[in-house]
Order: C-alpha cells, then sequence, then structure tokens
C-alpha cells in the first residue's frame, strides 16, 4: 500500500491563475450566457474559446512547451477546471484537454503528436476521443464498437460510438477501434463524409454528447496498433482529475448561493442559517467539498510527477469529489425551499451537471473498485513507472 | 509539489545516529513496521488505553526510560526549538524520524500525548521560566499534563463552568470539581479552566492555571467507561493552593488559552489518529482482515473497503493540503476543525466496516487473532464524537466561524 509523506507547497501561481480565471468565468461566462447556449446546444461562440485557449492559455497548460504550450503540471489545469466548473459555460475545454490531448500525449505517436497537439494547444482546432457503447461505460479491456480496416496506406472506420463528448463540434475526432492487431486509436480530420453526426439528448443541456456513426470515414492510425487499452486507460485516470475538479468547483457553487441565501432567509422570525438542520447541512456539504478539492489537489500532483498512486487518486478524487457536488446541489435545492425547485433558479442546473458528470468518466462503484483492486489485488503497473512525465511544472 | 521527504535527515548525519540509537536499545520488529497477520499486539486498535492500573504503571516506567534515553540523545524532539532541548530541525526531520522509529519495536508513547498540545500554549502565555521547566519535561517524559475544563454541569457550555480561583496574596486557591479528565490518574500537570470574576459571567471571568496534580487537595477518581476500562476520571479541586506564577496568560483570558488548546488538540486528534487508532488509519490493518476472512472477492466489501480506505487517504490530503494552504496564506481557522470532524466520521465508517465484516466473531471471542480485538474499537468509537468538543458543537463552530452562518440565539444575560 502506498502511504505518502507529502510535502505539499502550494505554488502562488495557482492562485494567479485561478484570480485570472474567475475574472474570465465573471465576464463571460454568467448565468444568462450559459443559459442561452444550454437551450439553443450551440457550441460556444469562436471567440469567447479564443479567449480561453490563447489569452488565458487554458488548453495548453499541461502541453510541454515545445509543442506550444505552457508545460505546467496538472494542478494549474485542475484549478482552471475548478474555477471554471463554478459556472456551467459549455465550453470544448475538457474534451480537448483531457480527451484529445490527453490521447495524443499518452499514444505514443511522436509524429501525431506534432501535427496535432500545437493546433489542439492553441485552440485553433477542438478534439475528443469516442469510445463507449450505448451503455456510456468505458472500460479499456473492452472490444471497441468501431471496426478499421486497411485501406490501401490509410484506414477506414465502420460502427458507431456513443456519449461523445462535443461529438457534434468537435474538429478532430479521435476514435479507438478494433483491428486485427487489437483496439487502436484513430484520427478522423478535416470534412469528414461519411460521418454521422447526432446531437443526443442530455439531462444537462450545458455538456454536449453526441453519437458518431462512421460509414467508411478515412482515419489515420495513431501509435502502436492494438496498445489502445492502456492509452486509454491513462486517459481516463486525467480526464476523472480533470472532471473531479470542475465538480469541486460546481459543488463550492451550491455552497456559497446556500449559505448565502440561509443567511438571509427568514422565517419564524429568525434566519433559516441558525437552525442548526440546515447549519449542519451547510457544514456537511462543506466539509465534503474541502476533502474532495484535496484529494484533487493530491490526485493531480501524482499526475505532474507520474506517480505510481496516480491511478488510485484520481479514482478517490473522481469518487470524492462526484458524491461532494451530488450533496451540494441537492442540499442547495433544499435550502432555497421552493424556490429551489423552479425552472428560473439556476439550482437544478448544478443539479443536472452533478448527475451527469458522475457517471461520466467511470462512476463511483468503478473508481471503488479501482482502489480496491489496488488495495486487494497485488498488480504492478509498468506504465506509471517507467514512463517519463509528460507535463514539468511552471516555476 | 513535491512528494517525498526521504532525504531529511541523511544530510546532517543525523539519520545515522538516529538508527544507532534505535538499534543500540530495541530491537528490530520482525515486520519491519509492516502489519502482519497474526504477529504482534493485535489489540492495538482500541481507541483508548485502559489496562488495569498496575500494567499501566508498569508500562510507564518503561516508557518513561524510554523517552529519557531519546531525549538525551538529542532525538526526543527534532522539531522544537534548541533553547528548550528541542534539535531545531523541520517537521519533516521529525516525521522521518518517526517512521525509523516505527521499524523497532519501541514502547509506545501514548501516556505522553498532550506534549504537543501544551507545549505551545506554555510558550506563549506561561511565565518564560515556568515554561522553560514544564516545557522540556514534557518532552523527556518528567511531566505528564492533562486538561482539566470540563465540569459535570459544563461541557460543550464551557464557558458555564464554576470551579473558583481565588487571590490569597500571591497564591489562587482553587476549589471545584472537573470530570472526563483523561490521563489525570498519572498525570504531573494540569491545565485548569477556573472563573476568577465571580461578578463576570461567562467567558470573560475565567483564567487558566497550570496545577501541580501531585498536591494536596487534588483527589482524582478514575471513571470506568464503556469499553470497561478506564482512561478518564473525576478530579476534585478542594482548597487546592496555585502561586500565581502559575497562572497561564492574563486575568480573564482563560477562555482564549482554553480555545487555542482545543484548537491545537483538534489538529493533534485529526493528524496523530495513525497512532491513536493504532494503525486503523492507513487501512493495512482493514485490508488485512479483509484478505483473513477470504472476503476480497466479494464485491460489496471490496465496495466498502474502497470507501472506507478513501475517506482515510481523503483526511491524510484534507490535512496536507489544507496547511500547505494556510502556509500559502489561505483561510486558517478551518483546519483543525476539519480535521476533527473528518475522524470521527471516518472513525464510524471504519466501525460500521468491521461491525460488519466480523459479525459473530465480534460478539464473541472465538480466540481467533485480529477478530474479537476489534470489540475495543467499536465501542471506543462513541467517544470520538464527544471529546474534544462534541460533533454538533464542532458543526456548530465551523458553521458560524468559517461559513458565517447566523449564530445561534442566546439566553439573554
Ligand atoms: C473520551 C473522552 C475524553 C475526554 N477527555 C477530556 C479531558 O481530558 N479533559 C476535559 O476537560 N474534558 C474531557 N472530555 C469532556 C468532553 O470535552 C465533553 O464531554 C464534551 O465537551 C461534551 O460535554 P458534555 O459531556 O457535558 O455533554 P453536553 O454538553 O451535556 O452535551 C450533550 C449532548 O447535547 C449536545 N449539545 C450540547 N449543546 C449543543 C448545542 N449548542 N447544539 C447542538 N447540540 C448540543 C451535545 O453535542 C451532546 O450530543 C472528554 C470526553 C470524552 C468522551
Amino acid at each position: 500500500m502506498t502511504t505518502t509523506t507529502a510535502d505539499y507547497t502550494w505554488p502562488s501561481e495557482l492562485a494567479e491563475l485561478r484570480d485570472v480565471v474567475a475574472a474570465f468565468r465573471e465576464r463571460h461566462a454568467g448565468e444568462a450566457a450559459v443559459r442561452t447556449l444550454a437551450e439553443t446546444t450551440t457550441p460556444l461562440d469562436s471567440r469567447t474559446w479564443q479567449i480561453m485557449a490563447e489569452q488565458l492559455g487554458l488548453a495548453g497548460l499541461t502541453v510541454p512547451e515545445e509543442l506550444g504550450g505552457a508545460g505546467a503540471g496538472y494542478e494549474f489545469l485542475a484549478v482552471a477546471m475548478e474555477e471554471l466548473g463554478k459556472s456551467l459555460l459549455p465550453s470544448p475545454l475538457l474534451a480537448t484537454t483531457a480527451l484529445a490531448i490527453g490521447t495524443l500525449m499518452r499514444a505514443g505517436d511522436a509524429s501525431a503528436r506534432e501535427r496535432l497537439v500545437p493546433a489542439l494547444a492553441a485552440g485553433q482546432i477542438t478534439g475528443t476521443l469516442g469510445y463507449t457503447g450505448a451503455d456510456g461505460h468505458w472500460d479499456p479491456a473492452r472490444k471497441p464498437q468501431v471496426r478499421a480496416t486497411r485501406n490501401g496506406d490509410g484506414w477506414r472506420l465502420d460502427g458507431t460510438v456513443h456519449h461523445v463528448l462535443d461529438g457534434a463540434s468537435a474538429d478532430l475526432v479521435l476514435v479507438v477501434a478494433d483491428t486485427d492487431e487489437g483496439s487502436s486509436v484513430f484520427a478522423a480530420e478535416g470534412p469528414l463524409p461519411g460521418l454521422v453526426r447526432s446531437p443526443m439528448a442530455t439531462l444537462d443541456g450545458t455538456r454536449s454528447q453526441a453519437r458518431l456513426d462512421f460509414h467508411d470515414v478515412p482515419a489515420t492510425a495513431v501509435g502502436v496498433l492494438g496498445a489502445a487499452a492502456p492509452t486509454v486507460e491513462a486517459v481516463l485516470t486525467r480526464a476523472a482529475v480533470l472532471l473531479a475538479a470542475e465538480q469541486v468547483g460546481g459543488a463550492q457553487y451550491c455552497l456559497d448561493t446556500a449559505v448565502t441565501y440561509a443567511g438571509t432567509r427568514t422565517q419564524f422570525g429568525r434566519a433559516i442559517g441558525s437552525y442548526q438542520a440546515i447549519k449542519h447541512k451547510c457544514v456537511d456539504m462543506y466539509l465534503e467539498i474541502e476533502s474532495a478539492r484535496a484529494a484533487v489537489y493530491y490526485a493531480a500532483s501524482c499526475l505532474t510527477v507520474n506517480s505510481a498512486d496516480a491511478e488510485p487518486a484520481a479514482s478517490i478524487a473522481k469518487t470524492l469529489a462526484s458524491a461532494a457536488f451530488d450533496r451540494a446541489s441537492a442540499d442547495s435545492i433544499q435550502i432555497h425551499g421552493g424556490i429551489g425547485f423552479t425552472w428560473e433558479h439556476p439550482a437544478h442546473l448544478y443539479f443536472r451537471r452533478a448527475i451527469s458528470t458522475r457517471a461520466l468518466f467511470g462512476d463511483p462503484r468503478r473508481h471503488h473498485e479501482v482502489v480496491a483492486a489496488s488495495l486487494l489485488d497485488r498488480t504492478t503497473r509498468s506504465d506509471a513507472s517507467t514512463s517519463p512525465p509528460e507535463s514539468r511544472r511552471v516555476q | 509539489m513535491k512528494v517525498d521527504d526521504e532525504r531529511v535527515l541523511s544530510d546532517d548525519g543525523l539519520e545515522n545516529r538516529a538508527l544507532s540509537f534505535l538499534a543500540d536499545r530495541r530491537r528490530r520488529s520482525r515486520t519491519q513496521g509492516a502489519l502482519v497477520w497474526g504477529e504482534g499486539d493485535d489489540g492495538a486498535v482500541a481507541i483508548w488505553d485502559d489496562p488495569d492500573p498496575d500494567v499501566e504503571r508498569a508500562e510507564l516506567d518503561v516508557a518513561r526510560t524510554y523517552r529519557r534515553a531519546r531525549f538525551d540523545a538529542g532525538l526526543g524532539w527534532l522539531d522544537g526549538p534548541v533553547e528548550h532541548g528541542g534539535a531545531g530541525l523541520s517537521a519533516a526531520s521529525q516525521r522521518r524520524f518517526a517512521a525509523l522509529e516505527a521499524q523497532f519495536d519501541t514502547p509506545s508513547q501514548a501516556f505522553f500525548k498532550l506534549d504537543r498540545v501544551l507545549t505551545p500554549i506554555l510558550l506563549r502565555y506561561a511565565d518564560p521560566e515556568i515554561a522553560r521547566q514544564h516545557v522540556r519535561g514534557l518532552f523527556r517524559g518528567d511531566v505528564i499534563g492533562c486538561e482539566l475544563f470540563s465540569e459535570p454541569g459544563a461541557g460543550s457550555d464551557l464557558a458555564s463552568l464554576t470551579t473558583k480561583a481565588v487571590l490569597d496574596g500571591d497564591t489562587w486557591i482553587v476549589d471545584g470539581q472537573k470530570v472526563w479528565t483523561s490521563d489525570a490518574h498519572y498525570a504531573d500537570i494540569g491545565l485548569a479552566l477556573c472563573r476568577t470574576e465571580s461578578q463576570v459571567s461567562g467567558r470573560k471571568g475565567l483564567t487558566a492555571f497550570l496545577v501541580d496534580m501531585r498536591q494536596p487537595g487534588v483527589e482524582v477518581r478514575p471513571l470506568r467507561q464503556i469499553t470497561g476500562g478506564s482512561s478518564f476520571n473525576e478530579v476534585f479541586l478542594t482548597g487546592v493552593r496555585v502561586p500565581d506564577s502559575h497562572r497561564i496568560g492574563a486575568r480573564g483570558q482563560g477562555w482564549e488559552v482554553a480555545q487555542e488548546t482545543l484548537k491545537i488538540e483538534r489538529t493533534a486528534i485529526g493528524v496523530g489518529m495513525g497512532r491513536g487508532g493504532a494503525g486503523v488509519a492507513n487501512g493495512e490493518r482493514l485490508v488485512a482482515l479483509v484478505r483473513s476472512l477470504g472476503l476480497e472477492n466479494d464485491p460489496i466489501v471490496r465496495q466498502r473497503l474502497a470507501e472506507v480506505v478513501m475517506a482515510f487517504r481523503a483526511a491524510k490530503h484534507l490535512q496536507h493540503v489544507t496547511s500547505a494552504r494556510r502556509r500559502a496564506g489561505d483561510n486558517p481557522t478551518a483546519s483543525p476543525l476539519l480535521a476533527k470532524l473528518t475522524l470521527s466520521n471516518n472513525l464510524r465508517l471504519a466501525s460500521r466496516f468491521v461491525t460488519d465484516l466480523l459479525g459473530p466473531r465480534l460478539a464473541a471471542d472465538t480466540g481467533e487473532w485480529g477478530t474479537f480485538a476489534w470489540n475495543q474499537f467499536v465501542l471506543g468509537e462513541p467517544g470520538m464524537h464527544i471529546m474534544a468538543g462534541t460533533d454538533e458543537v464542532v458543526h456548530n463552530m465551523i458553521g458560524e466561524q468559517v461559513l458565517g452562518l447566523p449564530r445561534e440565539p442566546r439566553p439573554q444575560s
């Protein structure tokens, strides 16, 4: 069992980045903007995305400098995600960084990396990764839903993936497909006749998912054929931590609004926050959020230094953040009373986000199992200990 | 973030000195700190120490002898200030030494658990000469401390306490009764909170004193607790004489002194759980228990084990991350309160898990190692929700002091 005697430092640059992203959020990600985007399911306008990617440099935060990024540790991207999570702005950031860049950085294909990562890091193109079937589960050991066949020098893809984040709008679609050598990663770029993108109706309108049907779609192989499973696993680990950071931000927003409301709303002659039933609810929310946040930053630092503990740490972070957001979004509705149950009030938007992200990138049951396996099944993971860190931290 | 501090001790040769000290006096434990199922003391899971008094006396002597030798070898307080007998090193050195020490069979130091709680209080509030004497003693094993705060009529509402201290020349005469006092039956000193201003009610009329527990007028009566043993006591104070030089803080500053003490104690409880919960908090013992029962492939057991261990890990990360943020200038009030709450939540989770795992083996002793012994954990766990501020009171404090929620209505006085 891994025990840590971590001597944490909390770099002041983390706080600076948080302030910058908070300022962006206040300016560009207000509730009205979010509702408009959510109700029309249009992607984020390109100008706002350019601000996020170019001016704030968020898409390339963990990308090494030689590929056009900032070469920062995962803690930095986590801080940005956490801050953005307080608003529900639909943006290509999660899919582009965690899925597209994450896959390209882990797939061990230098030429694909050099060709595609700089444009993603700069926000010139957005990206995603398709993997799951209709059930939405990411199981890296499972046979993919798409089949790839050789076609001269290239490949052709046939099949369907579901629940693809930003699948309707992403410029670069990475997909895991089955080959004679086993599951492999492929990139589909440019205009793609034969690819039918159907937006799925979503419980959380601020996070779009699509079904992608591939009919003889041309694609290029990324990395070694048959090597997709460890790549997908590593990507999932990273995506789980970043999503957990976002969940912590969402939960924090719910707590903040609940506390404010409990301090002002009076019933029976007292502020409702002076009743212990309400006060203690807020404190329990707070405790869960602080615990989840700590787990996120620990997991992020494990990713930065490529620690062998990264995988269980990511699972812990994702589980705790899901639980914290779950509780905070539900209790916030409760504390707001009837007003919290209206369409006009933003509480339901967070409740929706909490429910949908709980299931994304592994539900708590799956992550419990990852942790249980790390405790009970003595396996050694080769990729964690041998591959070099993919990013360095900002100094 | 750096994730290791292995090299902290080696730089100045301290690691070698520490190892040779340990190797000279103590057997290297066969298990090198790691748990081997069926070996060692399976009762180490007890939350409260409560052996019979003769055994305890003997253990105390052994613990003291070791502690003195350790202090005299310069290893007793690595992160303490040099002028008080510390080695002036970092907290990381201290942790590294503790890790080395864990590889040897060393006597439990649980008798001295207030060393790190009382020291900062004495250094901050006591007469410098008094502080000098006792701080050194706390780390050398010459002095054991206890907290004389609670009274039969004043627990959560500590400010309503009635134990009186009246000034007579330059000596205070203390009369009253304290209760639930952990370790008072072997303590040498007690930090007592007393009412000194009879006209002023509540917090303002309180003052703290350092009471010599060995003097006439101090009577300690052990209380038997839930677990069957006794680690806390009633303490009767009758005409106890305390020189004014043993006043801790100014007259009327007692509330602040007690609150600071409880704050440090809560952090110590939260952080020190690895030992207080006797190796429960890293989950290793629970994993071994699951294996020994052959339940490692049971999907429900796996889920619940993961849940408990996650909670332990989260508590540890919470501690590390909140203290890093505190060093970087973030809100400091919360972390001791969160530490205490996290601990009591986690112990409850672990207790329920163990109870379900063991079933009948917890209800009656089959003689099997590492099973029935958990009764001392399960029975001790409810106390953790009460000591050093009940869960309810800690919730109130976080709600009001950290989140800024409206205060509970107070009675008009
Ligand atoms: C194992 C153990 C060791 C201890 N060691 C020491 C020691 O060394 N020194 C020492 O001085 N004391 C010690 N204590 C005492 C401890 O600090 C008190 O027991 C504790 O503060 C609670 O006080 P009480 O027992 O009087 O309960 P009460 O204050 O009577 O509380 C009873 C119940 O009412 C609840 N309650 C009270 N007020 C409120 C409120 N405002 N809102 C909501 N609920 C409330 C409490 O949470 C509790 O559930 C120890 C206690 C235990 C169990």
